[in-house]
């Protein structure tokens, strides 16, 4: 008596088809797995035959063989238990399978009393099962909102008694299956950021605030220097809460990413990413890696923000590993059992002392630190790194507080500032022509020389600006990029010299080392 | 006195021994002369006015230097050694008696009008504007700049000379093989393209010992009629080298700084102690003894005040220019004093910095840029 049930294996965050195949025979009572099952997918024995009894099922008294096709690719995860009972009630006959067998792809871990548990990466084998038309997918219930945001249909129960009852009569308890689109509260609503931090506690620091805003608009990695205690990191922990709402593509592609790794079924991640890795992290993981090629802080940070404090103390390796995602947007790890390609789209944003002691140009206190010193400070991140870094601001102690008050800026809330940001961001979506990851960070240089049109007074102040500060092609990018930005968040078309003259503001960072 | 070969190398090898009393190896250069070598030790002894013990150190020490092959390193390197009672040696050294027996020079030395700046190795931007400021206009009143080619302080006051083609001497506390720090070997260069020189009395590659510094600073006020000191703690180097120049009948003066800056208390001490408190070039140039006004020399700052900014500029950059007047500012302040908004302010300096009127230092500040 042979049984097939189709479910889903990962790898990375790709899914691929995976049949489960259950033969019983007659023999000395025995059960075996095959198919590279890792150490999850051999106990779920234990946890299969506890369920069937538990939930009222018989056990046949014969020899199980489950193999799980196809044989070469090694299974992980406990998502095999569901299918695997199934499969054991088809082939001993408690369950017929005509009406469903190879239509609906199941997964879902079970407890010893039937329960259905929540498993890691729905929302791609979802995906996945969409894309070779399975009919619907059956998941545990704390995983159906992510079953259900790509769009296939979707059944699910607390219990595996009952999806028992479903498969066995759809028609009476199918009402209970059909789920609303999850994105439709969400967009409806438009909720903006849970965020209790907002920009507005922020006193003074004008510049800060608006590059941080600028970064926001144009998704533009940022630098901010200033000696210890400022609100570098107060700063830079308020950037997710002006940030704009994700598009719907942007969000599948987050939670399909955390899903994968976090087993919590905690739904559609609608908030951007906030990372903050220590500045002890190891390479791995920061990028990704280890013997199961986990995702890394890269790409847990896609979408969202990575925040690196005191950047200049991370591995010097740990960092220039950052390069090939800063420009592909994406990571490619390869080890020995597998290649695998995440993506890693983030804002960077980096804080550091302006010197070893801190205290560089502070109106006040000294700085100790030699020249030498300030050097080799600096030269623990290398030149290509900066490159691809368009924002460098530095935050200074001030007095004056009031200034933002009197000139209605900086007092503003993270809500208003968000505002502008989204419409700046939604011209950019335009101007590309896609909804996901449309950002001016992102342009390559051909849609620079379409995007980036110059007013003939810019273009001369840019030529001027280029000569005197010994500007580099790429260094005329970064500029003509972030003038771009600040254009779009005025509502303006061309880009006029007053929009080139604020993006030579935040150059702080090649202002200290010029000035060595 | 007689420098013959023989002299010299006597000079020079008794020079080297830095660590004894400068007065006590006069003296057995002057009663002995070349005849030195062949006295016992006792004698030195007795000349000297040493111990036993010490004389004997010293003329083991002193032996055992090689004149010869100094003097010839000294000269493939282009530079020169100047002896007491040779006519190059600096006339404001002969009357000290702690002069140094001799002194390495390389570059140019001259009869000239000495000023020296002198301060904290780890100044505020605004020690260091006032370092650069004095040295620059000292530099235009015709006076040398002399300091001790340290970090912060004595670098700017040496660039600013050389920036503005000006002379400026810098005595080390090091040999002259051994620049220290040596990131200024390319100030140094440059001090002596543009007329000035280095100079050292510490054989050629004696290391930046700690004591050297005291040492030297004898000679920085030594060679000035004046010393002006701009930032230093209570316990530094600015006070030795002022209380030196005060012993030696130097002027000293001070610029004063925030008083709750611990680098203001060298400056703000030596004031209460009767130093002349200096806020503009001028009360410097008061001081400055009659025999040094040999040529005329006129004071010719160039300040940018209200009347001195270019009329064509618009008026809310006016009102920037007038707005930073001598200081570094943020960008906040300057907003805040001009009332202006924030884009309006961000082109303006940009469009200033362009025009080559103001620079921006570390930090987002910017100042007014000076022109000679």
């Amino acid at each position: 008596m042979l049984a097939h049930v189709s479910s889903m294996g990962l790898c990375g965050i790709e899914s691929y088809p995976v049949l489960v195949e259950l033969d019983l025979s007659n023999g000395l009572p025995g059960y075996t797995t095959v198919g590279l099952p890792d150490d999850a997918v051999r106990e779920s024995r234990e946890r299969v035959i506890a369920a069937l009894r538990n939930c009222g099922f018989n056990l046949p008294q014969k020899k199980i063989t489950v193999n799980l096709a196809p044989g070469q690719s090694r299974k992980e995860g406990s998502h095999f238990d569901l299918p695997i009972a199934l499969a054991l009630l088809t082939a001993s006959g408690q369950i017929t399978s005509e009406s469903w067998e190879g239509k609906y792809c199941c997964i879902g871990e079970l407890a010893l009393d039937g329960t259905l548990r929540p498993v890691r990466g729905t929302l791609s084998m979802a995906m996945r099962a969409r894309q070779d038309g399975f009919k619907a997918m059956i998941v545990p219930k704390a995983n159906a909102a992510e079953a259900r945001a790509v769009g296939i249909e979707v059944v699910t129960g607390e219990t595996l008694r009952e999806i028992v009852d479903f498969l066995i009569s759809p028609q009476s308890s199918r009402r209970d299956f059909i789920f609303s689109d999850p994105f439709e509260d969400f967009f409806s609503a438009s909720k903006p950021g849970k965020s209790t931090e907002d920009m507005a506690e922020i006193k003074g620091q004008t510049l800060a605030k608006r590059a941080a805003e600028i970064s926001a608009a144009g998704a533009h990695n940022l630098i901010v220097m200033g000696p210890p205690g400022i609100g570098k990191s107060m700063l830079s922990r308020r950037l997710p809460g002006i940030l704009p709402p994700m598009s719907r593509g942007e969000i599948l592609e987050v939670t399909r990413i955390h899903s994968a790794r976090s087993k919590e079924g905690s739904g559609l991640i609608f908030q951007r990413p906030f990372r903050a890795p220590h500045h002890s992290a190891s390479l791995v993981s920061l990028v990704g890696g280890g013997p199961a090629a986990k995702p890394g802080e890269v790409s847990l940070a896609h979408g969202g923000v990575l925040f690196l404090d005191e950047v200049l103390e991370f591995n010097r390796a740990t960092l220039e590993a950052l390069r090939q995602p800063l420009s592909d947007f994406k990571i490619t790890i390869s080890r020995a059992k597998d290649c695998v390609e995440y993506p890693a789209r983030f804002i960077l944003v980096a804080a550091l002392n302006p010197c070893p002691c801190g205290f560089r140009g502070h109106p006040t206190k000294p700085c100790i630190c030699s020249p030498k010193a300030v050097l080799s400070y600096f030269s623990r991140v290398s030149g290509p790194l900066l490159d691809r870094i368009d924002l460098q601001v530095e935050m200074f102690p001030l007095d004056f507080s009031d200034w933002a008050v009197q000139t209605n800026m900086g007092s503003e809330s993270s809500a208003e500032i968000r505002k502008r940001v989204a419409r700046a961001r939604f011209k950019q979506q335009e101007r590309m022509g896609r909804e996901d990851f449309a950002a001016n960070a992102y342009l390559t240089p051909q849609e620079i020389k379409r995007h980036c049109v110059l007013s003939s007074s810019a273009m001369d102040a840019l030529r001027q600006a280029a000569q005197k500060f010994d500007l580099s092609a790429r260094g005329l990018d970064r500029i003509l990029k972030v003038s771009r930005t600040i254009a779009d968040l005025e509502d303006s078309n061309s880009i006029e010299t007053r929009h080139i003259a604020e993006a030579m503001n935040y150059r702080a960072l090649d202002k200290a080392r010029n000035s060595l | 006195m007689d420098f013959s070969n023989e002299m010299t190398e006597t000079a020079l090898k008794l020079n080297s021994a830095f660590n004894f009393s400068p007065e006590a190896r006069r003296k057995l250069l002057k009663e002995l002369g070349t005849s030195l070598w062949a006295k016992p030790a006792e004698i030195w002894a007795e000349v000297a006015g040493l111990s036993y013990a010490s004389a004997g150190k010293l003329k083991e020490e002193t032996s055992s230097f090689d004149a010869v092959k100094e003097l010839e390193r000294v000269r493939l390197m282009g530079a020169r050694v100047l002896f007491d009672g040779e006519k190059d040696y600096p006339e404001t050294l002969k009357s000290l008696p702690h002069a140094p027996l001799a002194i390495y020079v390389l570059g140019e030395i001259h009869e000239a009008n000495s000023l020296a700046i002198v301060g904290t190795r780890c100044p505020t931007p605004y020690g260091r504007r006032m370092a650069s400021r004095f040295s620059r206009e000292g530099v235009s009143s015709g006076l040398t700049i002399v300091s001790g080619l340290a970090r912060g302080i004595d670098t700017e006051a040496h660039r600013a000379a050389v920036e503005n083609k000006g002379k400026t001497w810098a005595v080390l506390g090091s040999g002259l093989l051994n620049l220290y720090p040596a990131e200024n070997k390319k100030l140094s260069d440059q001090i002596i393209e543009n007329g000035g020189c280095l100079m050292s009395e510490f054989p050629l590659e004696s290391k930046p010992w700690p004591a050297c510094f005291p040492m030297r600073n004898r000679i920085i006020s030594g060679l000035s009629w004046g010393v002006l000191v701009v930032e230093g703690k209570e316990k530094s180097g600015s006070l030795i080298t002022a209380r030196i120049a005060a012993e030696q009948g130097r002027s000293v003066f001070a610029v004063p700084g925030p008083v709750d800056s611990p680098l203001s208390e060298a400056p703000h001490l030596l004031i209460s102690q009767g130093a002349k408190l200096v806020t503009r070039f001028d009360d410097v140039l008061e001081e400055m003894p009659p025999s040094c006004f040999k040529e005329e020399t006129q004071v010719s700052e160039r300040s940018l005040f209200a009347s001195d900014i270019p009329r064509a500029l618009s008026l809310s950059k006016r009102k920037i220019l007038q707005f930073i007047g001598s200081q570094a500012l943020g960008f906040e302040e300057i907003g805040l004093g001009c009332g202006l908004d924030f884009s309006t302010l961000s082109s303006d300096l940009f469009e200033l910095e362009m025009d080559g009127l103001i620079i921006s230092e570390p930090g987002q500040r910017y100042a007014i840029k000076k022109r000679n």
